[in-house]
């Protein structure tokens, strides 16, 4: 402790000028308070009492001082104000005026009971420390993230505000995104006085920062102590080609703990235990779970893990299974006879040909596909597109030049269309250069052009191959009537295995429109009930508060449909705890806690006298003396 | 004496109390004060002194010597014998008691206060003396020469006695020396001095008791304190004003200077009793907690003032 530490800043001489008048009038009303007023007291004689008073006196100069209990307090009531009036501090090296710009994570992991209660709390804990460690002059931002960035509490010096908000802070079943918290805080460092980053978590993030380099020094605090779990890191669900009301489940389950574990997975179908098996995983390995079940009418599958771990939130799994309904397929114009192969390969599809001016009207409740060869609409419905080669005459879409020998060099995985593809043995003649909209989402990206890339443009969605695949070998690999197949399906509003109604938690959940429908209800894992307004015009609605696992029912209009949320990422279940956080060349050792900073107790102490004052009082009128 | 009782003890009441009443006056019907020193009265009195005199009561033989009262010689003896010997006879006198009581301020403190409960004892030893045909000489004292009664002799006296406690009230510094030292001039006569104070006297007490051992007095003192002064029941932060003199002393009351005062009055008390047994004087210490009947009947029977 380094008392009588004064500070040179003018402000702070402000400030102890202030404390000390604040003192002085303080310590005049206790003087005011202590003012001693003996009773008056008649009595025989005096000289037996003075007699006794000389005795104490010359025999103990300092019983007085030593048995006096009053004197005692008032001394420490003194001693309390006048160190306070030194302005002391806890640290040696005062720092007044920072700016905490403070991450703390709440992805799933951090769920993790290896930490009692659990990570997130004892991540809040922290953050909780230095919020009651912040001086005069500090302020704080609070961000959580998972899946996705959330300002919990904008810049603010109001320790109460930013205590309420961190107690707002919930786990969520989310994946961990640390790039998109650390670019907001860098660029809000770059405006902020004496700024510092600090990020509160375990570490478990789905990719390691992306940026090269902070421009404000980082403090990790990192949480969790063990890395007992086991649990689903990837589910899926396949319908059998030959028979559509069939289908298989695969549950992949790993074993983050250090020795073999024995565990039960378990399948319930709408609630009921429909099958069971017992499988052993080495330490560190992974066991996929095959179940089949019948897919002949809407249900919800539910995979669990029964193994006693750290971490509940990866233990249980979900999908939705559905009938078979045909999806209505038309060609609109010339089509090459490898793309209608590929089309009639997928058995359930209703195929229909029609000219480039005669599009049919839609039948089913699915959405109609169109499929363009070289040719594109020049207006758009609300239904599926599959364009090959061209671009829609419409705004947004621009075709540009032709581009040689295009390389893949990135394929989506995380896409139900481009998911399970592999395109390293495709090789592509020439392709077109096609400008997209904004809001178009790249699958197939080569050295130089998008080459697959999915729009919506109003209720369409417009899927675009930029290139004619007789042009390539993409036609005689057996990706082709793969992509073929998970197109029609995706276009069509998703009725098959990899359902667009499944998708990770924390991630925006769309709501297909309604014609004539605006308001849409959406009823979380927990059974919360929650209305939004349903977007019209753009023909589907966004929906972000999807932090927990489970399924989310969306009721628009007459219609239901359930969604599948899942956490099965692999970074998240393992709970290794990380010791590190790598920004660009910077590494940053994880701290245990906070990082004491320089504060001042002088309204502690100013507290303490205070109480002191009180007790004195008290003793003082109740006469209770030693 | 039931006359005498009904007469006094009903009629004359101290604004504090009655002094005397008629059931603890006939318990101390029988008793007399004693005094240990051969003391010559001047008439003849009821009280069978060592003086060897006249009165039927054997004392001792001695042998004769010429100009012995030849009345006198036990012829019986010197039938037997055929030597002279006088028969002595105890002399029966009247005793002076001498009783002086402190109506200083500081004597008017307690409850019931301190001078109440010495006028009881006066009262009392006043009416065993007058009893006995003692000559009781009673007087009250606070800064200057004493307020004494002429003397008195004869139980119908004890009216007199007792209207002139109950007009005493307690007043002034107390000036124990100028009192003791007027006492001491005026009154030679052998007797018994009884001395009842708080000897609360700023003065001391040594230069003020050597006055009674003048005169070769049969002394007693009775210190008489309350209870308040022996536990005192202060606390606080006080300031304390002497009665008598407006003195002002400023104290916190804690543990140790309780024990402390304690020691002092104490050393006080013992400082008093010590002085007395060293020069023949009997110090009776009656805290006014203390019965009157017993310290009458019990108390003072033990210290030999009466039996």
């Amino acid at each position: 402790m380094n008392f009588l530490a004064l500070e040179a800043l003018s402000r702070a001489w402000q400030t102890a000028a202030i404390s000390a008048a604040v003192g002085v009038v303080g310590l005049l009303v206790a003087m005011y308070f202590l003012k001693l007023k003996r009773m008056r007291k008649e009595i025989p004689s005096t000289f037996l009492w003075k007699k006794s008073i000389m005795d104490m006196r010359a025999n103990s100069p300092f019983q007085r001082l030593r048995r006096n209990l009053l004197l005692f307090l008032q001394l420490l009531i003194l001693i309390a104000a006048l160190i306070a009036f030194g302005r002391p501090a806890m640290q040696a090296t005062a720092r007044t005026g920072a700016t905490y710009i403070v991450l703390l994570d709440n992805s799933a992991s951090m769920g993790a009971t290896d930490v009692s209660p659990s990570r997130l709390d004892a991540g809040k804990a922290q953050v909780e420390k230095i919020i009651s460690d912040m001086g005069a002059g500090d302020a704080m931002m609070l961000m959580t993230f998972a899946s996705h960035s959330r300002v919990e509490q904008t810049l603010t010096d109001d320790r109460n505000a930013l205590k309420a908000a961190l107690r707002r802070v919930e786990a969520t079943d989310g994946r961990t995104d640390i790039n998109d918290p650390l670019q907001l805080a860098d660029a809000i460092s770059k405006t902020s006085a004496s700024p510092q980053i600090v990020v509160v978590s375990d570490g478990a993030f789905l990719q390691p920062p992306s940026m090269e380099a902070l421009s404000a020094p980082v403090q990790f605090i990192g949480v969790g102590k063990d890395r007992s779990n086991v649990g689903i890191t990837a589910m899926s669900v396949r319908r059998s080609v030959d028979t559509p009301d069939t289908g298989e489940i695969f549950a992949n389950v790993a074993n983050y703990t250090d020795q073999e574990v024995k565990a039960v997975v378990s399948l319930n179908i709408d609630g009921q235990l429909t099958d069971a098996t017992t499988t052993r995983i080495a330490a560190g390995a992974a066991h996929a779970s095959v179940f089949k079940v019948k897919m002949d009418a809407d249900k919800i599958a539910e995979v669990m893990v029964d193994y006693k771990d750290d971490l509940d939130a990866d233990n249980r799994a979900w999908a939705l299974l559905e009938k078979p309904t045909d999806v209505e397929v038309t060609f609109i114009g010339q089509t090459d006879p490898f793309l209608r192969k590929a089309v009639l390969a997928g058995g359930r599809f209703k195929v229909s040909e029609a000219a480039t001016d005669q599009i049919p009207a839609q039948s089913g409740t699915n959405l109609p596909v169109y499929i363009y060869d070289g040719t594109a609409p020049q207006s758009l419905s609300r239904a599926g597109y599959l364009i090959f080669n061209a671009a829609p005459a419409i705004e947004g879409f621009k075709e540009g030049d032709i581009v040689e020998n295009p390389v893949i060099i990135d394929v989506d995985t995380s896409h139900p269309i481009t998911s399970f593809l592999d395109l390293g043995d495709v090789y592509i003649g020439k392709a077109r250069r096609i400008t997209f909209p904004p809001e178009t989402k790249v699958l197939v990206n080569s050295d130089e052009i998008p080459l697959v890339a999915l729009s919506y443009v109003g209720g369409a969605r417009i899927l675009t191959v930029a290139f004619d695949p007789l042009e390539s070998r993409w036609p005689l690999r057996i990706s082709y009537p793969m992509f073929i197949s998970n197109a029609i399906n995706f276009l069509s509003g998703g009725t098959e295995a990899l359902s667009s109604r499944q998708f990770n938690a924390g991630d925006v959940l769309v709501v297909p429109g309604e014609e004539g429908v605006d308001k849409i209800t959406i009823t979380d894992p927990a059974g919360h009930k929650k209305d939004i307004t349903a977007n019209v015009s753009q023909g589907m609605t966004p929906y972000g508060d999807t932090g927990r696992a489970g399924i989310y029912t969306v009721k628009i209009g007459d219609r239901e449909l359930s969604y599948a949320a899942n956490l099965t990422s692999g970074a998240e279940s393992d709970l290794t705890p990380r010791r590190e956080l790598v920004v660009g060349t910077t590494k940053v050792s994880a701290a245990v806690s906070a990082k004491a900073k320089n504060r001042e107790i002088w309204r502690e102490l100013l507290v303490f006298a205070f109480a002191i004052l009180m007790v004195e009082w008290y003793i003082y009128n109740r006469r209770v003396y030693v | 004496m039931s006359d005498l009782r009904q007469k006094g003890s009903m009629q004359v009441v101290d604004p504090e109390g009655q002094l005397l009443d008629e059931e603890f006056l006939s318990k101390i019907d029988q008793l007399q004060l004693v005094s240990r020193k051969v003391i010559m009265g001047k008439i003849h009195g009821e009280r069978l002194t060592r003086k060897r005199g006249q009165s039927a009561e054997f004392a001792d033989y001695r042998q004769y010597v010429p100009g012995d009262d030849l009345r006198m010689i036990d012829w019986n003896i010197y039938g037997r014998l055929e030597k002279l010997f006088l028969k002595l006879f105890l002399e029966e006198e009247d005793l002076h008691v001498h009783i002086l009581i402190d109506s200083s301020g500081s004597m008017g403190f307690g409850a019931p206060s301190k001078l109440f409960y010495a006028k009881k004892v006066a009262a009392a030893l006043s009416y065993i003396a007058l009893s006995n045909f003692d000559r009781v000489v009673m007087g009250t004292f606070d800064s200057g020469p004493p307020q004494m009664m002429p003397s008195l002799r004869g139980k119908r006296s004890v009216m007199r006695v007792l209207d002139f406690l109950s007009r005493t009230k307690a007043g002034g510094e107390t000036g124990m020396k100028d009192a003791l030292r007027s006492f001491a001039v005026a009154h030679r006569t052998k007797g018994i001095v009884i001395l009842i104070s708080d000897f609360f006297d700023k003065a001391g007490h040594e230069s003020v008791l050597r006055y009674l051992l003048a005169g070769s007095h049969d002394v007693f003192v009775i210190q008489v304190l309350s209870p308040e002064e022996l536990e005192p029941t202060l606390a606080g932060d006080l300031t304390l004003i002497d009665v008598e003199d407006a003195d002002e002393a400023d104290i916190t009351v804690s543990a140790p200077l309780i024990r402390r005062y304690k020691q002092t009055l104490a050393a006080f008390v013992a400082s008093i009793k010590d002085y007395c047994t060293k020069r023949g004087m009997t110090h009776i210490l009656a805290p006014t907690s203390l019965p009157f009947d017993s310290l009458i009947l019990d108390y003072l029977r033990k210290r030999g003032v009466v039996q």
